[in-house]
């Protein structure tokens, strides 16, 4: 059995669509903002007709050619004179216009042919029909009505009970504009509204104008002694009237908040007469708030006390009073309801949604005529249409034209032209044969629009446009992408290394700007003789650092601090790079409080003479690693080459040491142009596959444990498990290549899940604890600390609080030797 | 996201407030600049269109009109920021538009 699936909430205030999925409701958002809500209004602007938010913001400026609340005059002879067109408009075409509007949220690609329609209960037989009426003109072949009280019962007990077989209830609907208030019962197996009362001007916009008036403009009276302030806040084109909505904004800002707050504060900055301004703090608070509204809340509870005085029903006869309209989030409204009725206040569904979403499960269960259909099986209206697009492709300006042929035109049909982040939007226009439209950009990226086509019913029409991509400011003069990764030389402490963190991408387009946070890895004393470099380097950023080209350095010398740079505190680095290349580097130290920057030129090498000297240093060491390892191997062949490079690296380190820092020569550049070449062979080629194989060795050994706990132990977390398989589904991939740097990423991913799996699973917290606490003196660096630590630890594993015991295990590593040992053979950048 | 959102906000108003006291760059809005980039590497993105050009084409702001109707609009105050998430709005902003 086909079924209706599609329901629309068509309210005086606001609209919403949402579809029965077979289990569950969606709610359809506004592709424009994301919003499931859509203002029931329209307006007309020049050959625009805009629909809902964008017509909302022209209801006061330009009410001759803007329309809202128009359901009130359903089923009337009245119409609207559109002054800018000169022409009538019926409170049906405006309904139509908003039903249409709603189609263009169904993201899923359907033409629902028919729909469920909710109406007021108080809607009598014309005024259904009118609405009806509206679903035709809006495209529906089939329109079924359904009472709002009704459809949000459905929501409320589909959602939250099997099956409401007996009984009365009350459903209070207290919306943006309107209240009304439904007795509902179920006779001879039929839902049915049994009594209905109303007030079309009540609701949460005149709450906020009340917050207005009688809170927020006497406080401004009292604060800056503007007496006029009212009659200037209340007149067009007076001098306060900008402030007017300012206070609205804020006021309906407030309301939301002292629904979840006691109080609220409201903060202005306003003119005062003599141009000053004025600082003004109010605070609201919700006893206020409640004392403004209340009046209003007895209103509506006299109308709910009516329909059970006329029905002669008792408290007792009432199963439970059902809330919806966004007005209800108000506690005070709650609160009241439940005191002066005695009645059980439901508030479990989601009052703005929940006519929408009964609309929906009734529609789920109607039998429909029609067939929904895909975007793609539409009719043949448009198959030989086409549109050629004409348009710059790059721009300076905020603003670009689109231009556009329409060959095969068909009349009756409208365009749309939209930017995909949602922030642009043409409305519906319609099509001409030749048409242009000046679209809004966004700077230094590429703007994206979609042509999209509709017919009289607004339902798409199968043309294939296609998207206009329109880049804004971020080709240069030379329009040129960065042939090489920009990178950052780091730390890698735990390889007693260092690495190359990306900055910017091979192929990115200039000019690039990026902010980095990074923290200081070791403690650089004050007046001491190390220092904090800031290495920037153009090449591979998968490489090691001393296989790329400086572009640039900063070098902070400890001599030059006021304090010790603590390791841990923070470094913010702003890196750009200009059209020509130029690099800029500011740097601030969080700890000291103290601004470095620097601008480096392309057409200049960049070396710190001490940086070479560390590199080599390192280069020799891991050299004179590998030779040793070849040796143990007894593979003379590889040790034959790591003996030459060997020697040559000490070469270059006896001349980089005999040099003097201020030297004129370019001597400081050609070492380390021969030390690149060094690098390369050491990291490119077969010998670093020791390290390579070493760290792949270090990796499966973590891996054979994670898997023995993952299979062993029950309280090894989903999270650990998913991360653990997450690691292993990876792992060939990254072992198939021998790139060091990305086994050792991949290491340091295991570690971090080896660690965390150590810390918070509770046997292995107990198990590392008992290896600690069994240590021998010699291996602690303070025993008289680790002892007490031990002792803490054995009365948290008492007590079993694994927070205090994860804090004594972390101690106790940190005074093991070893641990010392990691970190005091560190060098390098000093930034981790 | 709600509470990203929020956030976004929130920082927005501090640094209204920061530029409006003049209050020192090391002092607040180095902080909020480093909020501002957490918050991006989260994918949330916030901007504030103050003395941009308006138009009823612009659907990334919800603006309330004031003054007398012309062509020469320009968003005047802000009173929430537009905030994207992945590049999607998914926070129109809240402005004050006059004819300038």
């Amino acid at each position: 059995m086909q079924t209706i699936n599609f329901g629309i909430d068509l309210g005086t205030t606001n609209s919403l669509i949402a579809r029965f999925t077979g289990t569950q409701v969606e709610v359809f958002k506004n592709p424009i903002g994301l919003k499931e809500t859509l203002p029931s209004c329209v307006a007309f602007r020049k050959e625009r007709v805009f629909v809902g938010d964008k017509a909302r913001e022209w209801l006061l400026k330009d009410p001759l050619n803007v329309f809202s609340s128009f359901k009130r005059k359903m089923g009337t002879s009245e119409t609207y004179h559109i002054q800018s067109r000169n022409e009538d408009i019926s409170p049906i075409d405006l309904s139509a216009l908003v039903l249409k509007e709603l189609k263009n949220f169904i993201h899923t690609g359907d033409i629902p042919q028919s729909i469920v329609v909710t109406i007021p209960a108080s809607f009598d037989t014309v005024q259904s029909n009118a609405t009806k009426q509206a679903g035709l003109d809006a495209g529906f072949q089939e329109v079924v009505l359904l009472q709002e009280p009704i459809a949000a019962s459905l929501a409320y007990f589909n959602k939250y009970t099997t099956e409401k077989e007996a009984g009365k209830w009350l459903v209070y609907d207290l919306g943006g504009g309107t209240f009304d208030v439904a007795l509902i019962g179920i006779e001879d197996n039929e839902m049915r509204v049994l009594d209905h009362q109303g007030d079309n001007y009540l609701g949460g916009l005149d709450f906020d104008h009340s917050l207005v008036i009688d809170v927020l403009i006497p406080e401004l009276i009292r604060q800056t002694g503007l007496t006029d302030l009212a009659s200037q806040l209340l007149t067009r084109n007076a001098r306060y009237e900008k402030l007017y909505y300012i206070l609205l904004l804020k006021a309906e800002e407030a309301k939301k908040e002292l629904s979840a707050r006691l109080t609220t504060e409201i903060e202005l900055t306003i003119e005062g007469e003599d141009g000053d301004e004025i600082d003004v703090l109010i605070t609201v608070g919700r006893e206020a708030f409640n004392a403004i509204i209340c009046d209003r809340i007895d209103a509506t509870i006299k109308m709910l006390e009516t329909i059970m005085v006329r029905n002669n029903l008792s408290a007792d006869d009432i199963t439970e009073i059902i809330l919806i309209g966004g007005s209800t989030y108000i506690p005070y409204v709650r609160t009241t309801l439940a005191e002066q009725t005695g009645l059980h206040v439901n508030t479990e569904a989601d009052p703005t949604t929940a006519v929408a979403v009964g609309a929906a499960y009734f529609a789920g269960n109607t039998p429909s005529r029609q067939v929904t259909t895909p975007t793609d099986q539409t009719s043949d209206l448009a198959t030989s249409l086409q549109i050629q697009t004409g348009y710059s492709k790059t721009t300076k300006d905020l603003e670009e034209y689109i231009s556009a042929n329409v060959i095969n035109f068909r009349d009756g049909l409208f365009y749309r032209i939209t930017r995909l982040d949602g922030g642009f939007d043409t409305a519906l226009r319609p099509l001409t044969t030749r048409f242009g439209e000046f679209v809004g950009l966004l700077p230094n990226r590429i703007n994206t629009f979609t042509i999209s086509l509709f017919d009289a019913y607004n339902n798409p029409v199968p043309v294939e446009v296609e998207p206009v991509s329109i880049t804004h400011g971020l080709f240069s003069l030379y329009g040129q992408p960065l042939p090489e990764d920009i990178c950052l030389e780091i730390d890698d402490v735990h390889n007693n290394a260092t690495r190359c963190e990306l900055v910017f991408s091979r192929n990115s387009v200039l000019p690039l700007t990026k902010t980095i946070y990074r923290e200081i890895s070791r403690t650089i004393r004050k007046g001491s003789d190390e220092s904090l470099i800031i290495n920037l380097l153009e090449g591979d950023a998968t490489q090691h650092p001393s296989t790329n080209k400086n572009i640039g350095v900063i070098e902070v010398r400890a001599v030059d601090l006021p304090t010790d740079l603590i390791k841990g505190s923070d470094v913010e680095l702003k890196i750009e790079m200009s059209e020509s290349r130029d690099v800029k580097v500011s740097m601030h130290l969080g700890m000291t409080d103290q601004q470095f920057g620097e601008v480096f030129s392309p057409t200049k090498r960049y070396v710190s003479l001490t940086k070479l000297r560390d590199e080599l240093t390192e280069l020799r060491t891991q050299l004179e690693l590998d030779l040793e390892k070849a040796l143990q191997n007894e593979d003379y062949e590889a040790a034959a080459r790591m003996q030459e490079l060997t020697d040559r690296a000490r070469t270059l380190q006896e001349q980089a040491k005999a040099l003097q820092p201020a030297a004129l020569t370019d001597e400081k550049y050609q070492l380390d142009e021969a030390k690149r070449k060094l690098a390369r062979q050491l990291y490119a080629n077969g010998p670093v596959n020791n390290r390579v194989l070493r760290t792949k060795e270090r990796y499966y050994n973590l891996m054979d444990s994670l898997q023995y706990w993952t299979d062993t132990l029950q309280d090894f977390s989903p999270k650990l498990r998913h991360d653990f398989q997450q690691l292993k589904a990876d792992e060939p991939e990254v072992m198939r290549g021998n790139n060091y740097f990305r086994v050792e990423s991949h290491h340091a991913k295991c570690r971090r899940i080896y660690n965390n799996a150590v810390l918070y699973t509770p046997t292995l917290l107990a198990h590392f604890f008992h290896i600690y606490a069994n240590q021998t003196p010699e291996e602690y660096t303070d025993y008289q600390r680790a002892q007490a630590e031990i002792k803490r630890g054995e009365k948290a594993l008492d007590r079993q609080n694994n927070d205090e015991l994860r804090g004594v295990l972390l101690n106790l590593f940190g005074l093991t030797k070893n641990s010392e040992a990691i970190e005091t053979k560190i060098r390098g950048t000093g930034l981790g | 996201m709600r509470p990203l959102v929020d956030i976004a906000n929130q920082v927005h108003i501090l640094e209204k407030k920061a530029e409006k006291d003049k209050l020192s760059g090391n002092t607040y809005s180095r902080p909020l600049q480093r909020i501002r980039q957490a918050l991006l590497e989260l994918g949330i993105s916030y901007h504030s269109p103050d003395g941009e050009p308006y138009s009823e084409t612009r659907t990334d702001v919800e603006a309330s009109v004031t003054g007398d109707l012309t062509d020469n609009l320009v968003i005047t105050q802000v009173i929430k920021p537009i905030v994207t998430y992945n590049g999607q709005i998914i926070q129109t902003g809240i402005v004050i538009v006059e004819s300038l």
